[in-house]
């Protein structure tokens, strides 16, 4: 079971490797600017990973999204991590342990009920559990930070149990490769 | 020159009360002769107080506001005769303490009588229930703008108030502000709020900017062009500054807008929130709610924005402090309980007690000027209402009871309280008297307008 997890692992570390091999070769044989080269290979790279660039207006900086760091949700004023979200957490884990160069950003959110306030101060201890969550399954802390953005950032603008729903969540967004 | 000023202020004086021309010139003479006899006028010695506005059940006063004499041009902002009389009306009339009789309403005669002869006779009015007249004469001459007004007690039926506020015409609203504050001051004992202002978040362009808008509703100013998610702005106590939380650098860092030198800067920028600033009533420190390894906390920061010392500890989050008027006591939210609820604390953060039981979800805490009650907004049935609450929890007072309702704002005096208002038909700053009576609109659609902070009084009578 151990050596089974091991090798697991392992993969998940070699595969990375293999890709940005492909990448450097390829960068090699492309004859015109050697910058223009490595960028090309950064964005195919990132295509492989399922890395999609984005901003937020107001916000500075750019960051990446990846579809294998899935939302995690909560329960109305909770902050604890339900099962269904521990589940989702074990997985971007194991993306997180498989990219060990990615810094990640951790965003509370809420759903539009409660005040703007006490809200922020949920959103952060949501952010904190599922950072918690990530270190206790051999994340290293120094590369996961975490804000609040309250009731701010809604996913579903509606005013109905099920966007409440949506909106309870905590969404992870990649800094730094 | 001469010539055109005196056709324009004849065509004013016709539209004004439709008169032949033939009588102007005579009744401009008159009127220069009593604008010299009038330019000093004693302030009236000692005023008493006819409505104390914090005695509950205010019964309104019946004031009958003349229409204006007026001398010289219409100001540079177009306020013509009728422009300010509509003004002076208006804004009295949303103090709440007033049955505002208009010009309108006035007989012809009397009026005429006010406008070129000087005349006022007292008895008339109380014929149909003045019991108060405002009588104005209004100059603008050469760049400068004067009201001289003359307050009458038609029961004494006698002059209570007298007196004549000059200012640059350019900057006009200043001396309307004086002007107003005045009236009020000598009807109820203290200034009025003319020269405040709100300041609010609203999403007008598309995401949340500061702006600020007066007491009576004019002067609307956006503060910031960030594009960024704005929150919570709260004036400093002197009026020269403004706190607010902002996302632009990828983290809700607290900035303030420094109106004296034209300048927003950086104010405390802790990895994690800085939010829900609460001033010292001296200035001199800021409580902000401050990220901890256990939570969130209260720290009290100094001017330069230093850590002085961590107010609270432990026991779930703390927040949204609130300064009492004498700077002894802070308010403040905790769910050290499970849900949010109001404390309060010493300043030093010692003799923590609960203040609220009721409900379970009570925040935004503000402290009322006069010190003896507390405003928050708490839910009730599903949605927000401000309530405010005596210092020893005894009494709760609902306020509000239309859609939801939130974040309570003490005017400078405690007479009235500014809030958020949410209903199906949009999120508007509303006011209210203290005791939730007289709820009007200060804000109008354009995006959601929420988190009002009312100034402290702005221009120096």
């Amino acid at each position: 079971m151990k050596r089974k997890t091991l090798a697991i692992l392992i993969a998940l570390f070699i595969l990375p490797l293999f890709i940005s091999v492909s990448c450097c070769s390829k960068k090699a044989v492309k004859p015109t600017g050697a910058e223009e080269g490595k960028q090309v290979a950064a964005e195919k790279g990132a295509q492989e990973e399922g890395l999609e660039k984005k901003k937020y207006p107001g916000i500075q900086g750019e960051f990446m999204e990846s579809k294998y760091l899935k939302d995690i949700h909560f329960d109305f004023d909770k902050y604890n991590i339900r099962p269904d979200a521990a589940a989702t957490l074990k997985k971007s884990a194991k993306f997180l342990l498989a990219h060990p160069t990615y810094k990640i950003q951790i965003e509370g959110h809420c759903d539009e009920r409660g005040s703007v306030e006490y809200n922020l101060v949920l959103g952060e201890r949501r952010a904190e559990s599922a950072k918690k969550y990530l270190e206790n399954l051999g994340v290293d802390g120094n590369r996961l930070s975490t804000i609040s953005y309250g009731k701010e950032m809604p996913l579903d603008p509606q005013h109905n149990e099920k966007a409440w729903a949506i909106n309870r969540r905590d969404h992870f967004i990649i800094l730094e490769k | 020159m001469y010539k055109n000023e005196k056709a324009l202020w004849s065509e004013k004086i016709e539209k004004f009360r439709g008169l032949n021309r033939l009588f102007t010139v005579p009744v401009l003479f008159l009127l220069l002769l009593l604008t010299a006899f009038f330019l000093i006028i004693p302030p009236c010695a000692q005023a008493k107080v006819y409505l104390d506005i914090y005695s509950p059940n205010i019964r309104k006063i019946n004031l009958a506001v003349l229409p204006p004499r007026w001398q010289g041009n219409i100001l540079p902002n177009k306020v013509t005769p009728s422009l300010f009389e509509k003004r002076v009306t208006h804004d009295l009339w949303i103090t709440g303490f007033f049955n505002i009789i208009s010009g309108k309403e006035i007989p012809a005669h009397m009026a005429a009588a006010y406008t070129f002869h000087n005349h006022i006779d007292l008895k008339k009015y109380k014929a149909f229930g003045a019991e108060f007249v405002l009588a104005t004469t209004v100059g603008v001459n050469q760049g400068v703008m004067s009201i001289e007004y003359h307050l009458y007690d038609v029961a004494l039926s006698k002059e209570i108030a007298g007196a004549r506020i000059k200012g640059p015409s350019k900057t006009s609203d200043i001396v309307f502000h004086a002007f107003e504050n005045k009236v009020i001051y000598y009807i109820t004992g203290s200034n009025g709020l003319f020269d405040t202002k709100i300041a609010f978040i609203s999403t007008r362009t598309g995401n949340k900017e500061v702006y600020t808008i007066d007491f009576d509703g004019r002067n609307e100013k956006r503060i910031t062009r960030n594009g960024s998610i704005n929150l919570d702005p709260v004036w400093s106590p002197d009026g020269t500054k403004l706190a607010f939380t902002c996302y632009l650098r990828r983290n809700p860092d607290l900035y303030m807008v420094d109106f004296k030198r034209g300048k927003i800067y950086l104010f405390s920028h802790r990895v994690g929130i800085n939010t829900a600033p609460g001033w010292s009533p001296d200035g001199r420190y800021i409580a902000v709610t401050l990220r901890t390894s256990s939570g969130s906390e209260i720290f009290l920061l100094n001017n330069h924005g230093k850590i002085v010392r961590q107010l609270t500890k432990g026991w779930g989050d703390n927040l949204s402090a609130a300064w009492s008027p004498d700077g002894k006591k802070i308010a403040f939210v905790s769910n050290r309980t499970g849900r949010p609820q109001i404390y309060t604390m010493n300043a030093d953060g010692s003799n923590v007690k609960r203040l609220t039981f009721r409900g379970t979800y009570n925040v935004a805490p503000v402290w009322s000027p006069r010190g003896d009650r507390i405003a928050y907004s708490g839910i009730i049935d599903g949605n927000f209402q401000i309530c405010t609450i005596t210092l020893d929890g005894s009494t709760i007072h609902v306020l509000t009871s239309i859609g939801s309702n939130q974040s309570p704002s003490w005017s400078p005096d405690g007479r009235y309280i500014a809030y958020s208002q949410a209903t199906r038909r949009g999120v508007d700053i509303y006011i209210m008297n203290f005791d939730g009576n007289f709820k009007r609109r200060l804000t109008h659609g354009k995006g959601k307008n929420t988190m009002p902070s009312w100034s402290p009084h702005l221009e120096k009578p």
